[in-house]
């Protein structure tokens, strides 16, 4: 039973010890040699220019839970179009009703003006 | 294509039967859509047809869980292939949320007004966490059960933040959510666990599993227990209830008496169900930890809830304290019915008084904050002598004197723990209630109190509403009804316990 | 009978009144005068309705199913099994329905009679909420078969007394009195809960073994009943065995409360001054129901009263005692309530006399008479302080006869029923005191003492009738009194009829020798003949009722006769022979009521109160402060403990929640690993 876990108390002790020793080894062997550029935030080499708490527009995020809303939505219907045939009219239904929500959802904030970009 | 085809599927699918036992919330979920939609076409200065609207779509469901009470039966059965209960314990909880929702939506639009928050979503959002509530009330199933907490969760997340241009509106929400989704981690990891041990997601196939002798499984106690730690966030239980002031406090009064109460109610029903019922089998590893928490939630409630200053968080700190002594009827609930009796009526109680505290101070808070400081009660006897009434007699409910439906929700779960030989349990109870005593009749005096010649009247109450004032007084008549005509509920919850789990043979 | 009948007729009695005082209490301000008038006497007079049927039900009903207990609702029952359930019982049986008739009939009067007296009192609709809250209390208290329904109703009518009393709380005395009835009144309670517990712990099922038999069931110990049902706890008062000083100590405590309510010796200085109350509440409460609700009590309790004899006996000398006692003090007092309230207490003193020596028939057979003539003497002298302007001093009256005639006559008639001669008090007191020969402690010593109360009664009755109505007036307001309004005349007229007739009817025929109230005992007695009751009362022989009759009627008109003598037409003083250093201290005794108050005040409430100035000042401050400031400074230390943790960040609750559910979660799975 307990036992059966037991590869995988071992996999997180290996873990643990690599994540832990690899920085762990790299501060004690590495040379420390500081400069100004090399205490900047790594940007992918473009020097920052200003804070990184910057705020993002919102229709940014509005536009990103759609994207996932109408991704998982498709996600949804492709092992659901394996097997409609099996489930039949239940099956059109219950995924007409499901579509049929998401897309009222769409209504409403298309009508709140959610989709258009100031 | 084959091989899929090949797999053994079960084709059968859900029919008529099923769609009946979830009737209750299927008009509540189809109001939320439809409430949604009519935001967009009704004008914003009849806004309160919304609220029109939402109450009928409560009633509408009310008298359907009504119906499903006898429609049931005694035994109840599930739907949907085992994962929702169609039994009388969700249609009693189901009543419980429905009228506590219905409250809220009463003293909604007047004090949404006066602080310039009455927009359409409110009504929306109050429908769809009350779905939530109704599923999980009936859940058998650990997904549904999951899926019903995210559900009423996230429309709860949204309402506490739903004065926007407030921070601490804003703070509440964040905090809400971040400490909401941390407890649904905990909770998601103890069904795996459970899931992971028993191979199955259905309460009464868990409950088949656990019930077989065999070696005990440590695993399978750990799920256990990560499951009770998530519900016990949700009903705001110590030592997980951090979030509890800060959120009460932060949000909106209208959505704190909401949350404070169905939030509640549907969360402890689920734990009955899936604690005192699936898990009983287990009862000797978890019934300690259960009563941890009881005694930690009431030590840390009460005490806390002694020097506050503020109203809402004396009330926060004061349902972390109430949820404790629920959890004593749930701990002792395996080995003795009344027990589970107890939990079920001081549920109702809890319901009826505590919607009808908040309500009073939801009716009373007027333009700017809300009333929150103890000092806004200052007198307010001598200008709205009903409403302090009721606050008072509230007060004492919470406090547990009788003739009021806290004393006889106190009464029950601490007949049960001595019935289940757990003589301490109840001492830790009374003794703490006694406690308890002083700060609700702190608050209570504290109307009473006259104003020094010439000062200020400290808060600047608005008129009551006849829909404020009408709820208000149907709380506290609840109040009076549930502590006399015991009888009444006390033969309902029996009923409703007959069939916590039902297919679980 | 019908079991659904009765239930539905005692719910009737019962839900009539409470529902008229919620509507005077709640509407009757906003809906006025008239409003109030008509709900408050019409609920009462439909409860009376209610009982008549009841009485036709009972007087119809076959021998041996004159008694039914029926269940009007589960209040609280937890499950099977369980003894923690109360319900509302109610028996409907002879005594319920005799006081029920008490209750509602001379309560309906009353009310009616009321309509007039507080025609000017802006507070009447208060007034008529109390007064049919307390018929609904009273009428719970003697219909309830279980007795934390019974301790409800009793607390219920204290309650209603309480606030009676103080109805006109703006005046100190009456705030006083009011507070001085319901300190008494809780000794009371409290001695009756006390019994509660005592019969809920101790009463068995275990058959009753007489002393020297072998009795295997007992042996094994008693099954203990633990309930409060009167019927089952009658049905097994025998358990306990007899003399048993359990049961000795219980009836000790049910007479302690009865002796609270009915104003007995050392309980009964609360009486006198509840006379602050309306007169309408003097009368109905402080006359003709609450104060006999002891000897209901006793009478109730009588299967417990017979098997402890020392307890029935203390009662009735306790009984006969305060009887003689208030008699005496009636004899000086100058105020024409107080003179009526230490008569009533007197007569209560003869039924508890009755009661407690098993004569329960007869007792309640005078509770009745003396409702009737107690209450017309109180509303007739309701009449007198209404004309008078609230003047209540008889040295202030005289030569009212002339001046309202049918009041005179009608209080003449109460005296007289009072007195013991030709009405009333002249059948029930002789029937009640015949009893007294043959039975009690040292009989017939009692007797001897209440044939005296009779020369009192007769002396005091008359002393009142002869300085209030004859004679010349003696202050201005006398002599511009006037008769009262029609609605304050009908109800006094109504109780003079039933003073006059009710025992000449109850006994008929009247014969002197075997001298027994035939209709009363028979329908009275299957109550207190039962299977289960012990022996009660014997009764005297024909020819020693006869000659007892002769001799207490005798003593009575002496008493009138002497009294007539001394005080009518004459001034009001005590006579010379009373003045002088011989006797003179006897006046003085009776005028300061025996000094029980200034003894209470030096035994009790002086030593209290300074008691009281030793806690506060010394032991309050110094013992008690100091660990009750540690108690609270430990909570508020522990309550800010707490909410130092309550930092606000959201990283401290998350981690906070991730130790305990690590700790719960880690603790669990090695205590699981362990039993493993």
């Amino acid at each position: 039973m307990l036992s059966d876990y037991a590869p995988i108390l071992v996999f997180l002790g290996v873990c643990v010890l690599f994540g832990a020793g690899v920085p762990l080894l790299s501060s004690l062997l590495g040379p420390r040699r500081p400069s100004a550029e090399k205490d900047l935030p790594y940007e992918s080499g473009i020097v920052p220019v200003e804070s990184a708490r910057r705020r993002f527009s919102v229709s940014f995020y509005v536009t990103a839970m759609l994207f996932i809303v109408f991704d998982v939505e498709s996600i949804f219907l492709f092992p659901w179009a394996t097997i409609v045939r099996q489930l039949r009219v239940f099956g059109v239904v219950e995924m007409g009703i499901f579509i049929l929500v998401l897309l009222l959802g769409l209504v409403y904030i298309w009508a709140k003006g959610a989709l258009t970009w100031e | 294509m084959s091989m899929i085809a090949g797999l053994p599927l079960a084709t059968a699918t859900p029919g008529g039967g099923d769609l009946v036992g979830l009737l209750p919330e299927v008009i509540v979920a189809v109001g939320f859509v439809a409430l949604m939609l009519m935001d967009l076409v009704v004008p914003p200065s009849r806004r309160s047809w919304l609220a029109g609207a939402t109450a009928a779509v409560l009633a509408g469901a009310f008298a359907m869980s009504v119906w499903g009470w006898f429609d049931a039966g005694p035994a109840g059965r599930t739907v949907y292939f085992g994962a929702v209960a169609y039994d009388r314990l969700s249609a009693f909880v189901n009543c419980v949320v429905l009228v506590s929702s219905l409250v809220t939506v009463m003293i909604s639009p007047g004090y949404l007004n006066r602080r310039g928050l009455h927009h359409g979503e409110y009504y929306a959002l109050l429908l769809a966490a009350t779905v939530g509530m109704m599923l999980l009330d009936a859940a058998t199933s650990l997904m549904v059960i999951f899926l019903a907490i995210e559900l009423l969760s996230i429309s709860l997340y949204i309402l506490s933040g739903f004065a926007r241009d407030e921070e601490r509106s804003q703070e509440a929400a964040i905090k809400y959510l971040l400490l909401g989704s941390f407890a649904s981690a905990f909770m998601l990891f103890g069904m795996a666990l459970v899931y992971g041990e028993t191979g199955h997601t259905q309460l009464a196939q868990i409950a088949l599993a656990m019930s077989h002798p065999g070696p005990l499984d440590p695993l399978l106690v750990g799920g256990v227990i990560l499951m009770f730690v998530g519900f016990a966030f949700k009903v705001s239980a110590a030592p997980f209830h951090f979030w509890t002031p800060d959120v009460y406090q932060g949000a909106p009064v209208a959505v704190t008496t909401f949350m404070s109460v169905a939030t509640k109610v549907a969360a402890f029903a689920v734990l009955i169900r899936v604690f005192d019922d699936a898990f009983a089998s287990y009862y000797a590893h978890w019934s300690s930890v259960v009563i941890a928490v009881a005694i930690i939630s009431m030590v840390v409630g009460n005490l806390a809830a002694l020097t506050q200053t503020s109203v809402k968080r004396m009330l926060a700190y004061s349902g972390i304290a109430q949820a404790g002594y629920i959890l004593i009827g749930v701990a002792v609930g395996v080995a003795v019915p009344l027990g589970v009796q107890g939990a079920l009526y001081y549920l109702a109680a809890y319901a009826v008084t505590n919607i009808g505290a908040f309500a009073v101070v939801t009716v009373m808070s007027g333009h700017g904050e809300d009333l929150d400081s103890y000092d806004h009660l200052r007198g307010l006897w001598f200008r709205r002598p009903y409403v302090a009434a009721a606050l008072g007699f509230f007060l004492l409910s919470l406090g547990g004197f009788p003739v009021t439906a806290g004393f006889f929700g106190k009464f029950l779960v601490f007949a049960a723990a001595i019935a289940a030989h757990n003589v301490a349990l109840a001492i830790w109870g009374i003794g703490t209630s006694a406690v308890s005593i002083f700060y609700y009749l702190r608050v209570a005096l504290l109307m009473f109190q006259r104003r020094e010649e010439g000062e200020e009247q400290p808060y600047a109450w608005p008129r009551t509403s006849l829909l404020g004032g009408g709820a208000v007084a149907a709380t506290a008549a609840g109040t009076l009804i549930l502590g006399t005509a015991v009888p009444l509920l006390l033969t309902v919850v029996q009923l409703a316990q007959a069939g916590t789990l039902p297919g679980a043979t | 009978m019908n079991p659904t009948v009765i239930a539905g007729l005692s719910a009737t009695i019962l839900l009539l009144p409470i529902l008229g005082s919620a509507l005077c209490g709640f509407l009757g301000v906003p809906l006025g005068r008239r409003f109030v008038n008509w709900v408050g006497t019409v609920s009462i007079g439909l409860a009376f309705a209610a009982v008549l049927v009841l009485l036709a039900l009972l007087l119809h009903a076959p021998q041996g199913h004159q008694s039914s207990t029926v269940v009007l609702w589960n209040w609280l029952s937890l499950g099977a099994g369980s003894n923690l359930g109360v319900s509302v019982n109610v028996t409907v049986d002879a005594l319920s329905v005799w006081m029920l008739l008490v209750i509602t009939g001379v309560g309906f009067l009353i009310h009616v009679y009321s309509v007039g007296y507080m025609e000017h009192d802006p507070g009447v609709a208060r007034f008529f909420s109390y007064m049919n809250f307390f018929i609904f209390a009273m009428a719970l208290l003697v219909l309830a078969a279980n007795m934390v329904i019974l301790i409800i109703g009793w607390a219920g009518v204290a309650l209603a007394s309480y606030l009676l009393i103080g109805f006109w709380h703006d005046r100190r005395s009456a705030a006083v009195a009011a507070r001085k009835a319901m300190i008494t009144q809780v000794i009371g309670d409290v001695a009756l809960v006390l019994a509660a517990f005592l019969i809920f712990v101790n009463l068995g099922t275990a058959p009753y073994c007489p002393p020297g038999a072998h009795c295997p069931a007992a042996a094994g110990g008693a099954q203990h009943l633990h309930t409060l049902n009167l019927p089952q706890i009658f049905a097994h008062a025998s358990s306990l065995g007899p003399n048993s000083p359990t049961l000795t100590i219980i009836c000790i405590l049910i007479a302690i409360g009865a002796f609270a309510k009915s104003a007995q010796f050392p309980l009964h200085t609360w009486l006198p001054d509840a006379m602050e109350g309306p007169t309408p509440v003097s009368a109905l409460i402080h006359a003709a129901t609450m104060v006999t609700a002891g000897v209901y009590l006793i009478a109730r309790f009588h299967p417990l009263f017979d098997l402890a004899p020392v307890a029935a006996g203390m009662v009735a000398s306790v009984g006969m005692g305060t009887s003689i006692m208030a008699g005496f003090i009636a004899l000086s007092q100058t105020d024409i309530k107080r003179v009526i309230a230490y008569s009533t207490m007197s007569q209560i003193g003869l039924m508890i006399f009755a009661v407690g020596i098993g004569a329960y028939a007869a007792g309640l057979y005078h509770l009745m008479i003396h409702a009737f003539f107690k209450a017309l003497l109180f509303l007739a002298a309701g009449n007198v302080i209404h004309t008078m302007h609230d003047e209540q001093d008889i040295r202030q009256m005289g030569g009212l006869q002339a001046r309202m005639r049918i009041t005179a006559w009608s209080f003449l008639v109460g005296s007289l029923a009072l007195g013991g001669f030709l009405f009333g008090g002249m059948f029930s007191k002789e029937d009640l005191l015949g009893f007294g020969t043959v039975n009690g402690p040292a009989a017939p010593a009692l007797y001897i003492v209440g044939v005296a109360v009779n020369v009192l009664t007769g002396l005091y009755a008359f002393r009142l009738y002869g300085v209030t109505f004859t004679g010349e007036p003696r202050s201005d307001l006398a002599r511009h009194a006037h008769e009262a309004r029609r609605v304050m005349l009908i109800p006094v007229v109504i109780l003079a009829a039933l003073a006059a007739v009710a025992g000449w009817v109850l006994q008929w025929p009247v014969t002197i020798a075997g001298f027994r109230p035939a209709f009363v005992d028979a329908f009275l007695n299957p109550v207190f003949h039962t299977a289960v009751s012990g022996p009660i009362a014997h009764e005297p022989g024909a020819g020693l009722a006869g000659i007892g009759f002769v001799i207490g009627t005798g003593l009575s008109v002496i008493g009138i006769a002497v009294a007539l003598r001394i005080w009518v037409r004459r001034d009001l003083d005590a006579p010379a022979w009373f003045r002088g250093p011989i006797l003179g201290w006897l006046p003085r005794l009776s005028f300061h009521k025996l000094y029980i108050d200034e003894l209470y005040d030096a035994l009790l409430v002086r030593p209290g109160y300074a008691l009281a100035r030793v806690l506060r000042r010394t032991v309050e401050p110094e013992v008690m402060d100091g660990w009750v400031r540690g108690v609270t400074g430990v909570a508020t230390d522990f309550s800010a403990g707490i909410r130092s943790v309550q930092t606000g960040l959201i990283r401290d609750y998350a981690s906070i929640m991730v130790f305990f559910a690590v700790a719960f979660t880690v603790a669990l799975i090695i205590a699981a690993g362990l039993v493993h």
